[in-house]
C-alpha cells in the first residue's frame, strides 16, 4: 500500500460504479429507490454484476479494488446507514 | 469610466474625457469602481451641437491636459492601488467536518463545542471588519462536479447558490458583480477558470458559513478548487491563483473577507480514517504562525495526499492572496478522525 496514493485517478472502467456511489450520496430519489429495490436501482445505471455485488455487500476493499473513489464509498455508505438505522444526531 | 480604470489598472495609459455635465456621474462611477481619486479631463458641455471647428477648438484646449494625464498614468495607478489595499479586509481558514454540524454519538461533544467557539470568534471578526462579501474557497466533494466534468478551479457566478446536506437546506445570494470580476480578471491574468451559474453548493462551503455568517448576512462568492478528483492542481498553482485572486479582490470597492474551507489531516474512505497525521498538522501550523505561508506552495501534491491534507489546496490559495502574514490559530482540535483548525491571517 505504501507509495500508492490514498486518492487515485478514478479509472474510466469504474465510471458506472462511481456514478452509482455518487447517486447514493447525493440523489435522494435514487437512494430511496435503492433502499426499496437495490438491484432494480442498480440496473437503471447498468452496473456490472460484480460491481453490484460489491455495492450490496458494502465491501469497501472490493469497491476500492474495482476503482471506486474512497470518498464516494465513504459517503454513500454513511448516507445509506443514516436512512436504514437513523443514527441519533445532535443538530447545530 | 469603466474602460479608463480597467485599462489603467492593466498597464495601458489612458485619459478619459468627459463634458462638464457628467462630472458628478463620473465621480459616482469612479467611487463604485474603487477608484475615487480617478482623474478625468473635463471639457465644456454640450458637445453634440458643436460644429467640426468648434469641436477641434475644444480638443485643442484640452490637449495639454490629456497629455499630462496620459503621462502620469503610472503614478495615478499606484496611488489607487495602495489606497485600495484596504479592500481585502480579512482572511480565515475553517474546518468543515460535517460532524461539527450534525454530531453523532461517536464525536466528543466538548471538542465540537470548542470548534464552534472558534467559529463564533470568526463570526464576530467578520462583523467587526464590516465585510461586504465573503469569497470562500472550498473543494467541492464530488457534489457539483462529478466525473462528467472536473474543473480544477471554478467560480460560482449565478445570482444565488443552494444545496442540501441531510436535513439541512441552504441558499446564499452570490455577490454577482464581484463573482463576475473574479472570472473576468482571472481569465485576463491567464487562469482558465471554469464558471457555473447553476451548480449545487457542497457542504464544504456550507459548514463554515452556517457558523460564521455575520449578522446581517452578506453575499458570497464560492470558489472551487479541485481536491478530491486526481489529478488536482498543484499547491504551487493554487498559490499562484491565490496571488492573482488577492490582486483582483484588492482592486474592488467592496470590503471582502477571504475564507478557506477544509483541512486539516483526515482520510475519509481509506484505511487511515482513524489515524490522521496530527503531528504534521501541528508542525505546519507552527510554520504558518511564523508567517512562512509560502512554504505551503512548495509542498507536493503527493505529500498532501500522504498526510491526509489534500484540502490544504484551499489554504494555499488564500495564502497566495494574503502573502507571508502570521497566522493566528484560533483552535486546533484533533478528533479521532480529523484535525479541526480555525485560523485567521490579519491582512
Amino acid at each position: 500500500m505504501d507509495g500508492e496514493p490514498h486518492y487515485r485517478f478514478p479509472p474510466a472502467s469504474a465510471y458506472r460504479l462511481n456514478r452509482c456511489l455518487f447517486a447514493l450520496k447525493s440523489d435522494d430519489a435514487f437512494r430511496a429507490r435503492f433502499l426499496k429495490d437495490a438491484r432494480a436501482a442498480m440496473r437503471e445505471l447498468e452496473l456490472e454484476a460484480e460491481d453490484a455485488e460489491a455495492v450490496l455487500r458494502a465491501d469497501r476493499d472490493a469497491l476500492l479494488a474495482r476503482g471506486a473513489h474512497p470518498y464516494l464509498v465513504f459517503m454513500a455508505d454513511l448516507r445509506l446507514r443514516m436512512e436504514r438505522e437513523p443514527i441519533s444526531f445532535e443538530f447545530f | 469610466m469603466h474602460d479608463g480604470v480597467f485599462f489603467e489598472d492593466n498597464g495601458i495609459p489612458v485619459a478619459t474625457v468627459i463634458s462638464s455635465e457628467f462630472v458628478r456621474a463620473a465621480r459616482a462611477q469612479a467611487d463604485a469602481l474603487g477608484a475615487a481619486d480617478y482623474r478625468t479631463v473635463m471639457v465644456a458641455h454640450p458637445i453634440q451641437p458643436l460644429t467640426r471647428e468648434e469641436v477641434r477648438a475644444l480638443a485643442d484646449g484640452a490637449f495639454d491636459e490629456i497629455v499630462r494625464r496620459i503621462t502620469a498614468w503610472r503614478r495615478c495607478r499606484s496611488q489607487r492601488r495602495s489606497r485600495a489595499d484596504a479592500m481585502l479586509v480579512g482572511a480565515f481558514a475553517c474546518a468543515h467536518t460535517p460532524q461539527l454540524l450534525a454530531r453523532p454519538s461517536s464525536e466528543d461533544r466538548d471538542l465540537v463545542l470548542r470548534v464552534h467557539a472558534a467559529f463564533a470568534r470568526v463570526k464576530r471578526r467578520l462583523e467587526a471588519l464590516r465585510a461586504d462579501a465573503i469569497a470562500i474557497v472550498a473543494g467541492d466533494h464530488v457534489e457539483a462536479f462529478f466525473l462528467d466534468g472536473v474543473p480544477a478551479l471554478a467560480v460560482y457566478v449565478g445570482t444565488e447558490c443552494a444545496g442540501t446536506f441531510g436535513r439541512y437546506r441552504y441558499r446564499f445570494p452570490i455577490h454577482e458583480p464581484l463573482a463576475r470580476a473574479v472570472v473576468e480578471h482571472g481569465v485576463e491574468r491567464g487562469f482558465d477558470l471554469f464558471y457555473t451559474q447553476r451548480a449545487p453548493l457542497d457542504y464544504a462551503f456550507y459548514v463554515p458559513l452556517h457558523f460564521t455568517m455575520p449578522e446581517p448576512a452578506v453575499p458570497i462568492v464560492p470558489l472551487h478548487v479541485n481536491v478530491y478528483l486526481p489529478p488536482q492542481p498543484t499547491p504551487r498553482r493554487c498559490h499562484d491563483w491565490g496571488r492573482a485572486l488577492g490582486e483582483i479582490l484588492r482592486a474592488r470597492p467592496e470590503r471582502i473577507a477571504l475564507m478557506a474551507s477544509g483541512g486539516m489531516s483526515h482520510f475519509p474512505g481509506t484505511d487511515r480514517y482513524a489515524s490522521p497525521e496530527f503531528e504534521y498538522d501541528r508542525r505546519l501550523l507552527e510554520t504558518l504562525k511564523a508567517g512562512h505561508g509560502r512554504e505551503l506552495a512548495a509542498i507536493t501534491g503527493e505529500e498532501l495526499d500522504k498526510m491526509g491534507n489534500i484540502e490544504l489546496r484551499t489554504w494555499a490559495t488564500v495564502l497566495g492572496a494574503v502573502g507571508d502574514v502570521k497566522a493566528d490559530v484560533y483552535c486546533y482540535e484533533p478528533s479521532w478522525h480529523h484535525g479541526n483548525a480555525v485560523v485567521e491571517w490579519r491582512v
